[in-house]
């Protein structure tokens, strides 16, 4: 059984790094098929020189055959090194790494918060299926799901200027100096509630839905009519015989989330000017930024990949039939 | 086991009743404002433009980054806001003839490490202008050579004219030698923290967020020094979230515009002032008259394009793009730039005009209502927009719509402007850059006092990728050079005006409008001049910075309106009883993490 489990893991993990190196290729042909590059955007400047431009083509290594430049990067890569920002003229990883930080202080919690409210009301609503309660946890959770983010942090943004009076951009009031740890976790927090608010009210109702609907097929099954024949009360028979069921696809949804959540959330970095690595590669795609956009998608491919790992992991260890 | 499945709803539940809970408790405090440092004048400035890229003055490209050092680096002249008089920085005085200018520094500046500026600094700081990978190399192409006389002392000898010295003194910042020097690649040299000579420092730097000026007390020129403590500059996603921060009070100014739709909505607001200030930005319509070009051949003939000229009322797009914020322009330059010649008018909008000089070539209309030139060649054509200027969009469809009046028809597609570069400047069989589009939308911002923006129109700027019309005329390129040439600023001036008339006339561009960019800042804060080209908070004013002060300051009479350091002298804001929930939150959320995870595993054990 054990070694069955290992072959297993070992073909995950080959698995795993034949993904890496795909989206690695991908990666490098997706920007590389975006029309324009990076010097011609410079370009648009009446006072750079013919002499300049090759300069710059040289220095972005944009002057050498397609081949030589997939080379130059692979060999990069494997070494850890994402090269030089085209825009910022500093080493991709120093760009990076603040920001991914930034971005993950903001949606791991965030989704995490989404996934207990997923679980909470979509249990509920299953529970109370066809009730009142569960049309108006699905209609809430459908409407918030299907609003644009940018529409839900504008309101968030106008309520807190009219009424509620908090931060509505970045992570701390600039230029301020804390007395102690206190007052400086408690001014994140203010500038923390709006975009943790957004991001989680438009996430939730994925998982409301997937666990609710999961929730009531699962309620269909016969050994439910069984267990509810032998007199077990509703919610135990919720709990016990069902809820281990449904939470199988809910699971998988929660490792791709938890895997995303280093992507970071454009929208809502936007609106709130969040520094995260959303904005990063938002503003990476208008100015052509090649060694940015692709360091920030192997980070996240590299971590969608593993969350995927991880998940084949439990489902290997939780279904012995996954491991044949 | 069901206690086990039980708890994973409870810990749900209980989760989030703490995540409410800080919710809660942080609403209370909303009203609480941190202790600054106490005395400090803060002046925060919120930035919704192109990003800030980096602080090593030669390899910049975006406008932030020159205007966040402006004041850090010194330059041997500055200029005034008509663009045209020079004052002293470094150099507090300078000689020129023919083809030779002689500074003479002051001797009492000093880098902010304390080391003496001298003018070993200058010479080294325009020979890293001069490298091929520096962004500044075009405004130095005039030196011959550099010669230091002494200390304090510096020649440069000129390849033409001097006259174009002092904008080249103006424009290269003065950097440390002795830190330069030790630089293995200059080119990638980040230049954090940027050490400069002039009355601001750089203290602290987050990518993405924000930059911290501070005073520099030991400035050689004391009438400059700071009347703000510290300036920061706070990088927003862009103008609209900018804005709404100066409603929301966490910035006391924006630049470099606010969007047309808040305008009404910050000006009613007692606390809060809007300016619009001169314009240094301008839109165009570019028609492809390149010779080897490959879009539609008939724009190639003058008449069809003063046709379309004829076509827009450019008036009627000032006012639907920007609501009163831009004026209809006639020429190439913004009314700001100093050679901007103010004899030309737009082309008068007339559509039976138009379509008479289109009937009178012979430009006949088809079946489908759109006219055919002689050869069968439709007037159908394919106008280029940058889809991130929602209101250029407006202003392309409401140009075809006229169009269509006179049987021209025109598609427009908006694109973000790496693939409208991609479309325009193309390659042909032999791998030569040719221009592949029929006519764009598009802007161009030019500093005042900058002579080369009309080389865009220069024969070899098509392998350039800079021309978007294809312009070939060794006329004006002659002139151009003599321009680049010439003795004094009158002729210049002549044969700038000279060469717009040209432009004017041959119609490679029809220039629509200049944008006037409505700025917005809080009345707390005084002191700076509000009609700077660009405005004072555009990117382009350097005085800004030192001028900017407290209300209070400037009128004492009045009542002292709240400051930033004088909001509440909340010394011990009740914030005790907030962190601790907030500590003990995240102490939950990681447990709550770890519960779950726990729980999927060990749920079939």
């Amino acid at each position: 059984m054990v070694s069955k489990y290992v072959t297993y893991i070992v073909r995950r993990v080959v698995a795993s790094l034949i993904a890496i190196f795909a989206i690695i290729t991908i990666n490098f042909i997706l920007f590389r098929v975006l029309p324009g590059n990076p010097v011609q955007l410079l370009f648009r400047n009446p006072r750079l020189t013919l002499e300049q431009i090759k300069t710059l083509e040289a220095e972005f290594g944009l002057d050498k055959p397609l081949l030589d430049q997939f080379l130059i990067y692979l060999a990069n890569v494997a070494r850890g090194n994402l090269g030089i920002s085209f825009f910022y003229k500093t080493p991709v990883i120093n760009v990076l790494i603040p920001r991914l930080i930034n971005s993950i202080i903001l949606v791991l919690p965030a989704t995490i918060t989404a996934i207990l409210l997923g679980i909470l009301t979509g249990m509920i609503a299953a529970w109370k299926r066809a009730s009142k309660t569960d049309v108006a946890i699905l209609t809430t959770a459908m409407g918030l799901y299907s609003l644009p983010t940018f529409w839900l942090g504008g309101v968030l943004i106008l309520i807190s200027i009219y009424y509620i009076k908090l931060p509505i951009s970045g992570m701390l009031t600039y230029g301020v100096t804390y007395p102690d740890l206190t007052s400086y976790l408690a001014d994140f927090s203010r500038h923390f509630i709006l975009p943790y608010t957004t991001l989680t009210l438009v996430t939730y109702g994925e998982f409301t839905i997937i666990l609710r609907n999961t929730l009531i097929d699962v309620l269909t099954e016969d050994y439910i009519m069984a267990a509810r024949a032998q007199g077990i009360p509703t919610f135990r028979l919720l709990s016990k015989h069902a809820l281990r069921n449904a939470m199988l696809p809910t699971a998988s949804i929660i490792a791709i989330n938890l895997g995303l959540v280093v992507a970071g959330a454009v929208l809502t970095e936007t609106v709130f000017s969040w520094p995260g690595i959303g904005r990063l590669i938002y503003d990476a795609i208008l100015n052509r930024d090649y060694p940015v956009l692709q360091g920030a998608f192997i980070v996240v491919t590299i971590s969608v990949v593993l969350a995927n790992f991880i998940a084949d992991l439990i489902y290997g260890y939780l279904d012995p039939r996954v491991r044949r | 086991m069901s206690k086990r499945v039980l708890s994973l709803g409870s810990v749900s539940t209980l989760g989030l009743v703490v995540i409410s809970l800080i919710l809660v408790t942080s609403l209370q405090h909303s009203i609480v404002v941190y202790p600054q440092q106490s005395g400090a004048t803060v002046f925060r400035v919120g930035w919704g433009g192109t990003s800030f890229d980096t602080f090593n003055p030669f390899t910049t490209y975006a406008q932030i980054s020159l205007w966040a050092t402006t004041d850090v680096y010194d330059t041997l002249v500055r200029f005034d806001k008509t663009y045209s008089t020079f004052i002293p920085d470094l150099a507090e005085s300078w000689t020129m003839n023919s083809t030779t200018v002689v500074f003479r520094l002051v001797s009492n500046a000093t880098f902010h490490d304390g080391v003496k500026v001298t003018a070993e600094d200058v010479k080294y700081s325009f020979e890293l202008a001069n490298q091929s990978w520096s962004r500044l190399a075009p405004s130095v192409e005039m030196v011959e050579s550099i010669q230091v006389l002494d200390e304090y002392t510096i020649a440069f000898k000129c390849k033409s004219t001097a006259i174009f010295m002092l904008t080249a003194a103006s424009t290269i910042p003065v950097v440390p030698k002795h830190i330069w020097v030790n630089v293995s690649d200059p080119s990638t040299y980040p230049d954090y923290p940027p050490v400069g000579s002039g009355p601001f420092k750089v203290t602290d730097y987050k990518e993405g967020q924000y930059i911290v000026l501070e005073k520099n007390p030991n400035f050689f020129r004391k009438s400059w020094l700071p009347k703000v403590d510290k300036v920061i500059i706070a990088f927003y996603s862009d103008v609209t979230a900018a804005s709404n921060a100066l409603r929301a009070g966490d910035i006391d100014a924006v630049g470099p515009y606010i969007p047309v739709a808040m305008i009404d909505e910050i000006r009613s607001n007692p606390e809060m002032d809007v300016i619009v200030p001169p314009g240094v930005m301008y839109f165009y319509l570019a028609f492809n008259v390149y010779p080897q070009g490959r879009g539609n051949p008939t724009l190639k003939d003058p008449v069809v394009r003063k046709a379309l000229a004829h076509a827009v009322n450019v008036s009627y797009l000032a006012d639907l793009a920007w609501h009163g914020y831009a004026k209809p322009l006639a020429t190439v330059l913004p009314t700001t730039h100093m050679f901007y010649n103010p004899n030309l008018v737009p082309y008068e909008f007339n559509l039976t005009l138009a379509s008479k000089m289109l009937d009178d070539a012979n430009y006949t209309v088809g079946p489908d209502g759109v006219r055919r030139a002689p050869d069968g060649t439709q007037l159908k054509y394919t106008l280029l927009v940058p889809s991130n200027m929602p209101e250029a969009v407006r202003v392309a469809q409401q140009i075809a719509q006229w169009w269509s009046q006179i049987g021209v028809r025109a598609d427009v597609e908006a694109m973000d402007t790496g693939s409208m570069a991609a479309i325009i400047w193309t390659k042909d069989e032999s791998g030569n850059t040719t221009l592949g589009h029929d006519m764009d939308i598009w802007d161009w911002f030019f500093s005042p006092n900058d002579p080369t923006v009309l080389s865009i129109f220069l024969s070899n700027q098509v392998i350039m990728g800079t021309s978007d019309s294809g312009y070939v005329n060794p006329e004006y390129d002659a002139m151009y050079e003599e321009m680049m040439r010439a003795p004094d600023i009158e002729t210049v001036k002549r044969l700038a005006w000279q060469m717009q008339e040209m432009i004017h006339e041959d119609l490679p561009y029809l220039p629509l409008y200049e944008v006037l960019p409505p700025q917005a800042y809080v009345k707390k804060f005084t002191g700076f001049e509000t009609d700077w080209p660009g405005g004072p908070f555009g990117g382009y004013d350097w005085t800004v910075f030192l001028k900017v002060q407290p209300t209070t300051l400037a009128t004492p009479t009045t009542s002292p309106t709240t400051t930033i350091q004088t909001t509440t002298p909340t010394t011990t804001p009740p914030t005790e009883a907030f962190p601790t929930s907030l500590v003990v939150g995240v102490g939950l959320a990681i447990v709550v993490i770890i519960v779950v995870l726990g729980l999927i595993i060990m749920r079939r054990r």
